[in-house]
């Protein structure tokens, strides 16, 4: 019961109100699913965000009105099916979607209070690579190829801090360093071919280190990784972010990685975030049908019992066209009629764990 | 350096085959003794015939012969030209500045403008600017040489009297077979560029790129454009065969004293000796550009620097 | 009946020459599978598992005879292959079977899904007609849970999940024992991989099959596999039963590519220990002399760096190969 009036109160994802979002100014809450006092402003905070692909086979729904919250110093995790909106969700924080056929149709991104979806090109490109840094998921294609590993670390500087071309080097030396490159100077000459997949993912991240960024936003930069090299990645990210505290999304779909390093996680679905809990809480009592699913889905490398694992039936969903209903519900073991015709709306079930299912007191007693 | 000796080796190669077709020329249009003499044979008695056929070599097996061509050949010796009455390697000698002249400035001419329409149509796809430059590539590619080339005399030369018809001297000589001669590299370079650059401009280091908060310009120019030349440097290479065949066709057409018009001239006078000359000295320079620009290649794309 | 051997692989090597130069001279070898022996039992899951580039995919193929070994050799049910003939070879085949990772690109896309999984049957002559081979389609599509009314589809019209069952479709056209899964279930979602594996182990006990299950996920690994088999630089480093290679690792590496494995489960992730190893992989070309481990072994001695350990059995079925153990 104590549900609806949550939903009513504030509902961020209600269809009925996707239009008038882009024109709202930050100190409504609306988006935020607790009313939370004036001082604790958020450092990035999404709202109602969508975007769309016009390709020749229809309307690609990528994301459909997605709002979320990152803290300064937080790590917010980003989980779900191939093809859910991460990479699109991330990206279109600093407008880097593929347009065309790529559109933010609605929504808006307020970083410390800005509205960057209403930024024009030259303050959006400050923000780009000094307040906010990206490192991307393949580590052998994100790099371009003829050019200087030096000249890639220092034009990013150059960018944005008033540096000659000496100490802006000076700077990417120390920065190889930072992030655990042997003889950097030497290296700085280098080509990206010359490094190794785990070496060029270190680079990324010196690169994205290079303007001290407030946010970071890292697309499953591990995934292309060996086990053991992705290990050293993650345990230097994680060093980094203690020191400098700088707040990261970590868009991933390897639970473990994010059990180990998020603060926070938010799970996506079809272009939706389905829950978004603090990572113990999430993981100890998952609400949504597919992140319980998901969670079932997993065999345990510590655990000697050997459960059947609990497979996820039926297909990921086609983004292509309109959606009605709730977007798991095909693959649902708890959906009824409802949830075929109505979209759930996130509400909070705890403190800052929200879920999107109708039917989230049947599924949370399941689980 | 296994490089370069490798790519020397295939260099050789090539111009070794261009030197059997250019011998084999000879022979595979007939009995050579019969030809070269044409309709004086008529007036020769079969002795006579057979002099001449044993004074030339044409005696003697193929393979003889042809070692014997070669073997002159890499001295600069290519026999006589029956029509000059000098050394082949001279007559085609004399002509060369003119052709390397022509094919420079068409070669420049086609970069100088097909790149930066290439780039201009990529930064606007489907935009009238790409619609245009589309179009335009569409008919340099289609349309033959010779009769672009009649058609800049018509209008040019003797429509509008701007500039002169044929042979050469000044400046504005060399201007319409310039562009006779560039018009379908300016047409073929400029779809490259701009499918090359489409390609890389959704590679993820330009995301990369963009992500840094550098400008547009120069993710276009240092990062795009780069590495959208590599494919071009290739293409630019083939283009210079095409550049030294095309000069056959426009310098007939404009009366260019290049190479050319004097192998036209020589098939026409059956001077078989300085054919073969031209064609092979040709084949030779075709060979040297492609050699520096395989270097220039390995230098622009390091990974192959490395690998090798 | 219980233990018989299904395979034997016995000090097998697997080197690919290096070409340079003008001539195109052999100048090197990528050992990429450098000497390893071991046995795969009738009715057993032997899981294989090691970082990207130590020799798995290549030990599978050879194993399946679809390379010719540099030296050493593979009994399949007690018969040494690269000693019969080509004949022999090729009716062997159907005996065993490989599913690939990348389930589009191991599927003509010019042929209907009905095709690709009743030419296999064709090929071994296992069927008398086109109304047999019809009939044994529909029940492999069935096996596999694909709905039969797809045969006359192409594989692009299918998700990932869907095509990795055409592909295991496939395998089992020749009713083989034996089945090479190489990272079968690497490109699919996580909800999808997990249908994938209860697919495989339900028909492992359906038809009494042996696998080979190569994969990187070492905790869909420990969950199929009856015993697991830890590969670094072409060498077999550990071999022993799936609970106690997890529960009581000896050899360091796999040590550290355990402890290099996050388990989703965010208290116990916090209070873990990490051994991170240095560096990455040397090249298969040039391995480190002595023991292949020894530049990134946090133990590694003299003795290490110097002699190459023998692979041995420790305790009982228990294989490492450590100077320290
Ligand atoms: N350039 C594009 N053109 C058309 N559709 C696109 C484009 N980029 C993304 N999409 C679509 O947007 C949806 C979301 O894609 P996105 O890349 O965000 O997925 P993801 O969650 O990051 O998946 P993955 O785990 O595979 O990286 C997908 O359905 C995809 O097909
Ligand atoms: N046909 C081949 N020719 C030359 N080298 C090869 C060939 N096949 C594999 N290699 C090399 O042998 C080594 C082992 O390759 P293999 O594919 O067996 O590794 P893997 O363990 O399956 O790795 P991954 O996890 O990436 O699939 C690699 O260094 C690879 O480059
Ligand atoms: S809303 Fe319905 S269909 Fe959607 S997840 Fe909840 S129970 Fe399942
Ligand atoms: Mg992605
Ligand atoms: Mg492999």
């Amino acid at each position: 019961m104590g549900r609806k009036s949550v939903i009513q109160a504030n509902s961020p994802s209600n269809a009925d109100t996707g239009k008038g979002q882009v024109s709202d100014t930050p100190s409504l809450d609306r988006g935020q699913i607790r009313p939370e006092p004036a001082l604790a402003q958020k450092l990035l905070e999404v709202r109602d965000l969508k975007t769309k692909f016009y390709t020749v086979d229809g309307v690609v729904n990528a994301l459909n009105g997605i709002s979320y919250s990152v803290d300064k110093g937080e790590c917010l995790a980003i989980v779900g099916e191939s093809g859910s909106g991460k990479t699109v969700g991330v990206l279109s924080i600093l407008r880097l979607i593929q347009s065309p056929p790529g559109r933010i149709v609605g929504g808006s991104i307020f970083f410390k209070g800005i509205d960057l979806l209403t930024l024009d090109d030259r303050a959006l490109r400050e923000i780009r690579g000094g307040a906010i840094a990206v490192i991307f998921q393949d580590p052998m294609t994100s790099l371009n190829p003829v050019m200087r590993i030096s000249a890639q670390i220092t034009e990013n500087i150059m960018a944005h801090e008033r540096l000659t071309h000496v100490q802006a080097r000076a700077k990417a030396v120390d920065l190889l360093a930072m992030v655990g490159i042997p003889t950097p100077a030497k290296r700085l000459n280098d080509y990206p071919h010359q490094f190794s997949g785990g070496m060029r993912q270190r680079v990324m991240i010196a690169m994205a280190l290079s303007c001290s960024p407030q946010l970071i936003i890292a697309d499953e930069p591990t995934t292309a990784l060996d086990v053991t090299v992705q290990a050293q990645i993650v345990e230097l990210v994680k060093k980094l972010q203690a020191e400098l505290g700088t707040a990261v999304i970590w868009i991933s779909h390897d639970l473990g990685v994010v059990a180990r390093l998020a603060d926070r996680v938010a799970v996506m679905y079809a272009g939706h975030i389905v829950e978004t809990a603090p990572v113990d809480e999430l993981y100890a009592r998952p609400a949504h049908p597919y992140t319980i699913g998901l969670l079932n889905s997993l065999p345990r490398l510590d655990a000697r019992t050997k459960t059947k694992l609990q497979a996820i039936g039926g297909l990921p969903p086609n983004l292509l066209g309109d959606l009605r209903g709730c977007p798991f519900a095909p693959r649902c073991r708890f959906a009824t009629n409802r949830c075929r015709e109505e979209n759930p709306t996130l509400a909070e079930v705890a403190p800052g764990h929200a879920v999107a299912c109708w039917h989230d007191e049947l599924t949370r007693a399941q689980a | 350096m296994r490089f370069i000796i490798r790519r020397l080796l295939q260099s050789l190669i090539v111009v070794f085959g261009v030197s059997i077709i250019a011998f084999g020329m000879l022979f595979m249009t007939g009995d050579p003794t019969e030809i070269l003499l044409g309709n004086g044979a008529d007036h020769m008695t079969v002795a006579q015939i057979q002099d001449f056929r044993v004074k030339m070599g044409f005696d003697r097996p193929w393979y003889v012969q042809y070692a014997s061509f070669v073997g002159k050949a890499v001295q600069g010796d290519f026999g006589y030209s029956f029509v000059r009455h000098e050394p082949a390697y001279e007559v085609i000698m004399d002509k060369m500045p003119a052709t390397i002249q022509l094919a420079s400035v068409a070669f420049v001419l086609s970069l100088l403008v097909s790149i930066p329409l290439g780039v201009l149509s990529a930064m606007r796809p489907h935009k009238p600017i790409d619609r245009i430059a589309t179009v335009l590539a569409l008919i340099g590619q289609s349309i033959p040489s010779f009769w672009l080339g009649i058609l800049l005399i018509l209008l040019f030369g003797v429509q509008l009297k701007w500039l002169p018809i044929s042979g050469s001297g000044s400046w504005q000589h060399i201007i319409m077979p310039a562009i006779t001669l560039a018009a379908f590299p300016i047409a073929r370079n400029m779809r490259l560029t701009r499918s090359s650059m489409l390609d890389f401009m959704q590679r993820d280091f330009v995301r990369t790129a963009r992500a840094k908060g550098i400008s547009e310009t120069r993710v276009v120019y240092a990062h795009v454009l780069r590495n959208s030349l590599l494919p071009l440097v290739t293409s630019i290479g083939l283009e210079a065969g095409f550049l030294l065949g095309g000069s056959v066709i426009t310098e007939t057409i404009f009366g260019w004293p290049g190479v050319g018009r004097e192998i036209v001239s020589a098939i026409g006078s059956k001077d078989f000796n300085v054919v073969q000359a031209g064609v092979i000295m040709l084949a030779l320079i075709f060979a040297g550009v492609n050699l520096i620009i395989d270097l220039a290649y390995s230098w622009i794309d390091p990974r192959i620097r490395y690998d090798t | 009946m219980k233990n018989e051997v299904l395979v034997r692989v016995k000090d097998l090597k697997m080197h690919f020459p290096i070409r340079a130069g003008v001539l195109n001279r052999v100048v090197g070898a990528v050992k990429a599978v450098d000497g390893v022996t071991f046995d795969i039992l009738k009715g057993e899951t032997l899981g294989l598992v090691g970082e990207s580039g130590c020799g798995k995919t290549t030990a599978g193929r050879a194993i399946l005879h679809l390379y010719r070994p540099t030296a050493g050799e593979v009994a399949f049910r007690g018969v040494d292959l690269a000693k019969e003939s080509p004949e022999y070879v090729r009716r062997a085949r159907r005996h065993m079977q490989m599913i690939f990772q990348d389930p589009y690109a191991s599927l003509n896309p010019q042929m209907r899904v009905g095709e690709i999984i009743g030419r296999p049957l064709r090929v071994h002559g296992l069927v008398k007609d086109a109304q047999e081979e019809k009939h044994l389609v529909t029940e492999l599509m069935q096996k596999v849970g694909l709905n039969t009314s797809y045969r006359d589809r192409y594989p692009h019209e299918f998700s990932g999940g869907q095509r990795q069952r055409i592909g295991i479709a496939r395998a089992l056209a020749t009713s083989p024992d034996f089945i090479v899964c190489d990272e079968a279930i690497s490109a699919l979602d996580v909800s999808i991989q997990a249908q994938i594996i209860n697919l495989l182990e339900q028909l492992r006990d359906d038809l009494g099959l042996t696998y080979l299950f190569i994969a990187h996920d070492l905790g869909m690994v420990r969950y199929i596999s009856t015993r697991v088999g830890v590969m670094y630089l072409g060498k077999m480093m550990e071999l022993t039963s799936s609970d106690e290679l997890y529960d009581d690792p000896l050899h360091p590496y796999t040590k550290a590519l355990l402890s290099a494995i996050p388990i989703p489960d965010p208290p116990l992730e916090r209070q873990r220990q990490r051994m991170l190893l240095e560096g990455d992989l040397p090249s298969p070309s040039n391995p480190p002399a002595g023991c292949r481990f020894s530049s990134r072994c946090p133990l590694a001695t003299e003795h290490c760096r110097a002699v190459e350990p023998k692979f041995r059995e420790v305790t009982t079925r228990h294989w490492v190969a450590c100077h320290l153990v």
